[in-house]
């Protein structure tokens, strides 16, 4: 840490490989992976900037991935607002495995990427981040700048909307 | 005597929203940190990082400025009618305090039995020299007044 913050480029190189996919992980849930790896660039080429004045107070990753969501959520705004489409029009998709098991999964995919679409930004961030990327509530706050509570209610308010979404096409029985 | 007990509850399973989306995590492609590196030192993506940031301060400066200038013109507007209002008023004070101009549609009709003036009282400090001729038998009084005007 202390020699990239000297300007050492092997150091920052190791930084670089140790985060750029889970960064790449959370800029695809946050984004989309069409525009994921400019966010990740986007995001290293500001932690090699800002480097020499991290001070250090936070985790090195929680530093990283809280750049990497605001780049995400600036890129979203700017971004042509696509609204979601609903998702009541559906067929329900089956889950059991057969020969087009891939594209169901696919299709499984798409539907909950939309469902988190509708989300609002606050819930969606902070299901990317406790979910997808499996950070712990303490962790997810701390990159959002919120307090821990904040987070929990976040993600239980958003658990119930997507569980509203999603019961009617992915099927009751599953969702329980 | 102790009855069968009962099994344990079975430990608690993902919860099933967390466990569907789970599925959404995505693999980071092949060789993604090289070209990252090799973006941080490439100065197009910090050319193309400010000019982003330009825009983007200046989209967000937009309508802080359209709200100024709406609150300037309104400023501006608000001050020309108060003034017209004001020069207004001045005006029609003006032509209040200038008298009626009288335009007669016809010549006056005089009056065919106006009220005689009244007769100056006589003066009461008036003053007659009795003038006693001697030359005649019949006595002559003239009486002279002091006052010419009112000699008549």
């Amino acid at each position: 840490m202390e020699r990239a913050r000297g300007g050492d480029p092997r150091a920052f190189e190791e930084i670089v490989r140790s985060h750029a996919d889970a960064t790449y992980r959370i800029a695809a849930a946050m984004i989309g992976a069409s525009h994921a790896e400019d966010v990740v660039q986007e995001t290293f080429l500001r932690v090699h900037r800002g480097l020499p004045r991290f001070r250090g107070e936070s985790r090195l990753r929680t530093w990283i991935y809280r750049i990497a969501t605001n780049v995400s959520l600036t890129r979203r705004g700017r971004m042509a607002a696509r609204p979601a489409e609903p998702l009541g029009d559906a067929d329900p998709v089956s889950t059991a495995p057969g020969p087009d098991a891939e594209s169901v999964t696919e299709e499984r995919k798409a539907l909950l990427r939309r469902a988190l679409d509708q989300l609002p930004e606050h819930q969606r961030a902070v299901v990317i981040l406790r979910v997808i990327e499996g950070l712990s509530f303490e962790e997810t706050a701390r990159i959002l700048g919120i307090r821990r509570p904040t987070a929990e209610s976040r993600m239980a308010r958003a658990k119930d909307r997507l569980r509203q979404i999603l019961e009617p096409v992915i099927g009751a029985e599953e969702m329980a | 005597m102790t009855g069968p007990i009962d099994p344990p509850p079975p430990p608690p399973g993902p919860d099933p929203i967390e466990a569907l989306l789970g599925s959404l995590r995505a693999d980071a492609p092949a060789g993604l940190a090289d070209r990252i590196l090799a973006a941080v030192h490439d100065p197009a993506l910090a050319v193309r990082i400010f000019w982003d940031e330009a825009g983007l301060i200046a989209r967000r400066l937009l309508p802080l400025a359209l709200v100024l200038l709406l609150g300037a013109s309104a400023v501006v507007g608000w001050s020309f009618l108060r003034s017209r209002a004001t020069d207004d008023a001045v005006d029609r004070s003006t032509i209040e305090l200038e008298p009626p101009i009288d335009v007669p549609t016809e010549a006056p009709v005089p009056d065919p039995d106006p009220d005689p003036e009244p007769e100056p009282e006589p003066d009461e400090i008036r003053i007659e020299h009795l003038v006693r001729s001697t030359a005649g038998a019949d006595e002559l009084v003239v009486a002279v007044s002091l006052f010419p005007d009112e000699d008549r």
